[in-house]
């Protein structure tokens, strides 16, 4: 009822768990039910180990939270290593990895390549956290460049992460999918601030702005999820703000194949697993046969 | 570790604003262990994040947790009622090896405010310790003032202080210490402290630590957990060797070792 396919992959589920917000798995070992969860993405990896950003690196604001925890994660090379371990989940595993200039990507990609194991590679053009220059993912050259050269290095399911700001998504998404992308994922956080007014200083660490995620984005992803859907049709991994089995409901219906949850695995880890009742009761209420019958159904 | 419902089973106010609440974990009681917290999950009283709280004490299967009225959560949490269900994720954090204790001739605990929660429990593993034990616990006001009164009994010498001089020395807990080391003519190097409260408090204590150089400080920190499950990385705090994560290599540190921004 909630499996889904793409080309020839099979997932138990339309979940994803979002890049950082579910580690590497084993974190959750225990506490979540992965046979319900489609896919886990990791957090991000990078080339050298990064030891993140100052802290503070999360502030609560109202219906979500800014973070700015600048990648911190151990680099390919641990990753390499720990990866049959990482397997031993029952579910799909999605490394994600992005790099501060465009040669790095390539470079990651060949290392992640010779993994046997690994199927799913979610670039990361678009964490707001980690460089002072422009995203990658707001630049349709620069995302065309590197899916490209990713794509010269492997043959493996290659999923492009984009950031919501941009003025036209659709460029962007266009140009990741010619250049030999198999999915999209969106969004990833929105640029936010918020201020002491006693201190008049930012509440996050030094680097003074962050991303912001969970449901004050919903709306937002929801939009950009649709406009994508509507103009290419391509096999869309979306999320933004999901914490209960309407929301994600209301991203299958705006095109996704798979959706992703991210902040809410904070507030409840076992937040896939709701989830993923909620979607199976729904479907059966109504006799839908397969979920995939409601992707892309918005009526308009 | 893990996510358990488990109902109130006592919720009393102690002093201004702060709260005794208890529930009974068969689960939680035998495993936790002092500098150990849970996070609490209140999405149902339209809490976003988790809060974390210390475990203030164990009573056979009832764990205790002392907080303070600070914004919503904890104001949700004084509201709540007995017989109330919470859904609580635990224990978290890193087991604090108190034996490490057992060396000093002196034992040292300061709570800071409600920096006193964990250490109830703390104080009564060391009560077996035949080392001299003394409390040191401060408050803006008397009202505030928390003293627990099985630390007397796990035979800890007890000083007190408020901001303001209503009750015990009037000052800050910290200055109240330093000067106690000063007119005792304490060596530092046989005295070892646990310190809990807010950042300012551990910074001025990490300058007594240095001036006096005293044996071995550990002090229990706060940041804003999201997670509390070592996956988001929000929780870093800087130290000489790099970020730590408060939730698990935490939430007590060598306070030696803490950077301050
Ligand atoms: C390991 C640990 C143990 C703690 N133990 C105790 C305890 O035993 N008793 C007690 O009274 N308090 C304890 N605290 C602090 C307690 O978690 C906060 O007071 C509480 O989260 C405030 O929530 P609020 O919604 O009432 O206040 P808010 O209005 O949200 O915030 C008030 C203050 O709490 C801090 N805070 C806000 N959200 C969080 C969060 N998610 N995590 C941590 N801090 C936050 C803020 O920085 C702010 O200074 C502990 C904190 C940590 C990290
Ligand atoms: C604490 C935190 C860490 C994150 N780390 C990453 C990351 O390493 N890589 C990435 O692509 N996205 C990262 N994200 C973004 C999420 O994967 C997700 O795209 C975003 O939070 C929006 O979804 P949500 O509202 O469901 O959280 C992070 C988000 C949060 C809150
Ligand atoms: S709170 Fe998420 S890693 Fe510590």
């Amino acid at each position: 009822m909630l499996r889904v396919k793409i080309s020839n992959h099979n997932f138990s589920s339309p979940l994803v768990l979002a890049a950082g917000t579910a580690g590497f798995g084993q974190e959750l070992r225990g506490l979540v039910d992965f046979r319900k969860v489609g896919a886990l993405t990791t957090k991000t990896i990078t080339l050298k180990p990064r030891s993140g950003n100052p802290p503070p690196r999360i502030f609560e604001v109202d219906c979500g939270i800014i973070n700015s925890i600048g990648l911190e994660n151990k680099g390919l090379a641990w990753l390499v290593k720990k990866f049959s371990s990482l397997k031993k989940i029952s579910t799909q595993i999605i490394v994600s990895f992005s790099s501060e200039d465009e040669a790095g990507f390539s470079i990651i990609a060949s290392g992640l390549d010779k993994i046997e194991d690994l199927k799913f590679l979610e670039v990361n053009l678009s964490c707001p956290n980690v460089r002072k220059k422009a995203l990658f993912a707001q630049s349709p050259r620069q995302t065309y460049r590197i899916i490209k050269d990713i794509r010269r290095k492997t043959d493996k399911f290659i999923i492009a992460k984009l950031s919501p700001e941009v003025t036209d998504i659709v460029a962007v998404a266009r140009k990741a999918l010619a250049a030999g992308a198999d999915a999209l994922s969106l969004v990833n956080t929105f640029f936010a601030l918020r201020v002491d007014i006693n201190t008049r200083r930012p509440f996050l660490g030094r680097n003074a702005s962050g991303g912001l995620s969970g449901p004050a984005i919903k709306p937002l992803a929801l939009y950009r999820t649709w406009q994508i859907y509507k103009s290419l049709r391509a096999p869309l991994i979306a999320g933004g703000g999901i914490s209960n089995w309407q929301d994600a409901l209301e991203f299958i219906i705006c095109g996704a194949t798979l959706v992703s949850i991210g902040t809410a695995n904070f507030l409840n880890p076992q937040a896939g697993e709701n989830i993923y009742e909620g979607l199976k009761n729904f479907c059966r209420r109504n006799k839908i046969d397969n979920i995939r019958e409601l992707r892309g159904s918005l009526k308009v | 570790m893990r996510i358990f419902e488990e109902k109130i089973v006592t919720l009393r106010q102690v002093r201004k604003k702060i709260f005794l609440l208890g529930f009974k974990s068969s689960y939680l009681a035998p495993r936790a262990q002092p500098g150990q917290f849970v996070n609490i999950y209140l999405q149902e009283k339209d809490v976003f994040l988790p809060r974390p709280f210390s475990i203030h004490k164990i009573e056979s299967d009832i764990v205790y947790l002392l907080f303070k009225v600070r914004g919503k959560a904890t104001q949700a949490l004084a509201d709540m009622a007995k017989g109330e269900s919470l859904r609580i994720c635990g224990p978290l954090g890193k087991k604090f090896d108190w034996l490490a204790m057992a060396k000093y001739k002196r034992v040292v605990l300061i709570g800071g405010g409600i920096g006193i929660a964990p250490l109830s429990f703390l104080g009564e593993k060391l009560s077996s310790l035949s080392s001299q034990k003394l409390l040191f616990v401060g408050a803006a006001t008397k009202k505030e003032l928390v003293v627990k009164k099985e630390l007397r009994n796990y035979g800890f010498m007890v000083y007190t202080a408020t901001l303001d001089g209503s009750a015990g020395e009037k000052g800050d807990i910290v200055s109240v210490f330093s000067r106690w080391l000063e007119k005792e003519r304490i060596k530092g190097k046989d005295l070892c402290v646990f310190g809990c409260g807010p950042w300012g408090m551990a910074e001025s204590l990490q300058r007594v630590e240095r001036t006096y150089k005293i044996g071995k400080v550990w002090f229990s920190f706060e940041r804003v957990i999201a997670c509390g499950l070592g996956v988001c990385r929000g929780c870093a705090i800087e130290t000489k060797s790099g970020y730590k994560l408060l939730c698990q290599q935490g939430p007590v540190f060598n306070l030696d070792e803490v950077v301050f921004a």
